[in-house]
């Protein structure tokens, strides 16, 4: 057993990545994830690694059931996204993604916000890389604006644990709620991280703008472990339920409108968000289990989606909806493993969506929030339409596109073909999953009732698709811009930005140029008297200083005697 | 005679392999799966959802729904691309 925090592992291993290469650099970035899983493996629950800083106990591996499972799929995640990035010849994304994940690793095991702040920072800051990485303007400018929100985030964060330390004297990372401001503030950094309603929009602006592989890796971790410490420190909280069912709801629309598959991708993340915090709101066990399970394997199939939808960019240089279609034929084994993705999120009966989804549906109902029900409900079939659909359909089987390209790389297809595995393995065997979930759980999704309503749910949804397609009502995939609440500060918040730039530099010019204007006279009457032909730096002759001494003395006396 | 139950065959098998596509066959699935769904279950999930054919149709209906509301919303929403790069 290592009593060293196993995040550590990835953030020091990664320092390597740079001096190796080929072969060498992927068996390093492999063994790392799996040596840190081996490592957790042969842990026991409880607190075991602490650290002594300023005067506070920081607890680096508070290890139980529900930390173990996150790490299990973060790591399991890493170690899928070290196999499709094998093909890239630079090391930058390689080491950023290595440390991103080994410090949301570490985030896992905070048992104290301190650390959990530490951590939470070197994920915004390793995360960026990734968008970076694809050197176009866009993506540069996305990454700014990704940057300067996570960042926020972990301000946010930090003024919470402040004000709670502050109040009640610990930083012990519990259960947190919302009847306290440092609270509210810790609140509200993990709403940013889970991509909150109106705070969501960093999340489609910034991981559509990521290179192949880095879209991939960012949809892995962090808004996973925002899941993670909401789960946490806010398990039961009534509000959430009602920001889940908005996160649900409203990327249905973004999602059939949008072209670029990779910002569909990223609405439906926001979408399948929207469950897990529903279940963290609802807040029993059976719903806790659900979001834990839903984390696991959408982590999962979210990858598996974005990793073919990758794929197809490597070879065709876009993920537009309307300039793809027909590589079925080019690339049969990419699009079969798109298709795995695609009934995975859309929850088909033996796949892993289901096994998950249904755990949280189950939960709610049985908590009687029918009307949250019905909206997951409406979502689940959203799902169908603009990912178990539009994705496979525009991507592979729509008429046939320009495109003669060959089939992904294999170190491509090895991964996608492993995520796959685990999307039809948890889907066939969902005891494996739910025996490690953080409560016990006595759960069957296979009942008769169960597979018959979710394929009739799914199967009339698809009916309308087909009939809105024909009839030509389903929206057509537009090169377009849909907006967003990202355009309040990229539109009128940067005028406002620009306007208060102008009227202060107007005003500091102003006060600048007076300010040096007396500070030069000052110079002036400084020179005046002290320079080399002033009053006071004159040479005086011995006899004037006498005659001066005198009539000091004089008056001195003169003083003296009145 | 021969020649006409011949042309018959022919005629009707050219029939049933436009009628056996795979489109017709889904929508056979689907049918199947309503009946069975009428005849032989039960869903108590909530109270409402042991109301007939619910899930068929809030899956079709839902769909016609949200499908149409993004077509109103994207009246709202719709730009250039190019309209933040400036």
């Amino acid at each position: 057993m290592i009593e060293f925090p196993p995040g550590l592992i990835l953030v020091f291993g990664a320092i390597l990545v740079p001096i190796l290469k080929g072969y060498f650099r992927l068996v390093w970035t492999l063994i790392l994830p799996l040596f840190a899983f081996l490592v957790i493996l042969s842990l026991p629950n409880g607190n075991l690694f602490t650290l002594n800083v300023f005067g506070q106990e920081l607890q680096l591996m508070r290890v139980d059931q529900l930390s173990r499972l996150f790490s299990y799929v973060f790591l399991l995640a890493s170690f899928i996204g070290g196999v499709y990035s094998f093909h890239l010849r630079e090391s930058i994304q390689a080491s950023a993604s290595l440390i991103y994940g080994g410090a949301t690793v570490g985030a896992v095991f905070c048992g104290d916000l301190i650390s959990l702040f530490v951590f939470w920072e070197i994920t915004a800051i390793a995360s960026v890389f990734l968008i970076l990485a694809r050197k176009t303007d866009r993506a540069r400018a996305a990454a700014i604006r990704y940057l300067i929100i996570q960042i926020g985030s972990g301000m946010f964060l930090f003024a919470g644990l402040i004000i709670r330390w502050h109040q009640t004297g610990s930083v012990d990372f519990g259960h947190i709620g919302l009847d306290t401001p440092g609270g509210l503030l810790i609140f509200l950094a993990f709403g940013i991280k889970c991509a909150f309603p109106l705070l969501h929009s960093w999340l489609v602006d910034a991981y559509p703008e990521a290179t192949v592989t880095g879209t991939v890796i960012l949809s892995i971790f962090t808004t996973k472990l925002a899941i993670y410490v909401l789960a946490r420190g806010f398990a039961g909280t009534e509000e959430l339920i009602w920001i889940g069912a908005i996160m649900a709801a409203f990327p249905i629309f973004y999602a059939i409108l949008e072209n670029d598959l990779r910002r569909v991708l990223s609405y439906s993340l926001i979408n399948q968000l929207g469950f897990m915090v529903v279940a963290i709101g609802v807040g029993t066990e059976m719903a806790l289990n659900g979001a834990a399970a839903h984390a696991f394997t959408h982590i999962i199939y979210k990858a598996l989606l974005l990793m073919s939808v990758g794929a197809l960019m490597y070879r065709t240089g876009t993920a537009l909806g309307n300039q793809l279609g027909g590589l079925f034929k080019s690339m049969p084994l990419t699009a079969g493993f798109c298709v795995i993705g695609a009934a995975s999120i859309s929850a088909f009966p033996f796949f892993s969506g289901f096994i998950s989804k249904a755990i949280i549906l189950s939960a709610v109902a049985h908590e009687g929030y029918f009307v949250v029900w019905l909206v997951l409900l409406f979502a689940s079939a959203g799902v169908l339409h603009y990912v178990g659909i539009k994705i496979p359909y525009f991507a592979f089987f729509a008429s046939q596109s320009e495109f003669k390209v060959s089939e992904a790389p294999i170190n491509m297809l090895i991964a996608m073909a492993l995520a796959a595995a685990f999307c039809i393995f948890i889907g066939l065997f969902p005891s494996v999953l739910y025996n490690l979930l953080p409560y016990p759980i006595n759960y069957i999704p296979y009942t008769t009732s169960h597979i018959l309503s979710q394929f009739l749910l799914l199967l009339f949804s698809a009916i309308a698709f087909i009939i809105l397609l024909r009839k030509g009502i389903y929206p057509k995939q537009l090169n377009s811009t849909h907006l967003d609440v990202d355009w309040l500060y990229r539109k009128p918040g940067r005028d406002l930005i620009k306007y208060i730039y102008i009227m202060t530099s107007s005003f500091y010019n102003h006060l600048g140029s007076n300010l040096i204007d007396r500070f030069e006279r000052f110079i002036y009457q400084l020179y005046r008297h002290h320079g080399p032909h002033g009053v006071l730096a004159k040479t005086w002759p011995t006899g004037s200083m006498v005659l001066w001494v005198a009539v000091l003395l004089v008056a001195y006396l003169f003083f003296y005697f009145i | 005679m021969n020649d006409k139950s011949g042309k018959l065959i022919s005629g009707l098998r050219g029939q049933i392999s436009n009628f056996i596509n795979f489109q017709n066959i889904f929508y056979f699935f689907c049918l199947l799966l309503l009946v069975v769904d009428f005849i032989f279950i039960t869903h108590h999930e909530t109270s409402f959802d042991s109301i007939p054919f619910f899930y068929a149709a809030f899956g079709f209906f839902g769909s016609i729904i949200f499908v149409i509301l993004a077509v109103k919303i994207r009246k709202l929403i719709l730009r250039a691309e190019d309209f933040f790069d400036d």
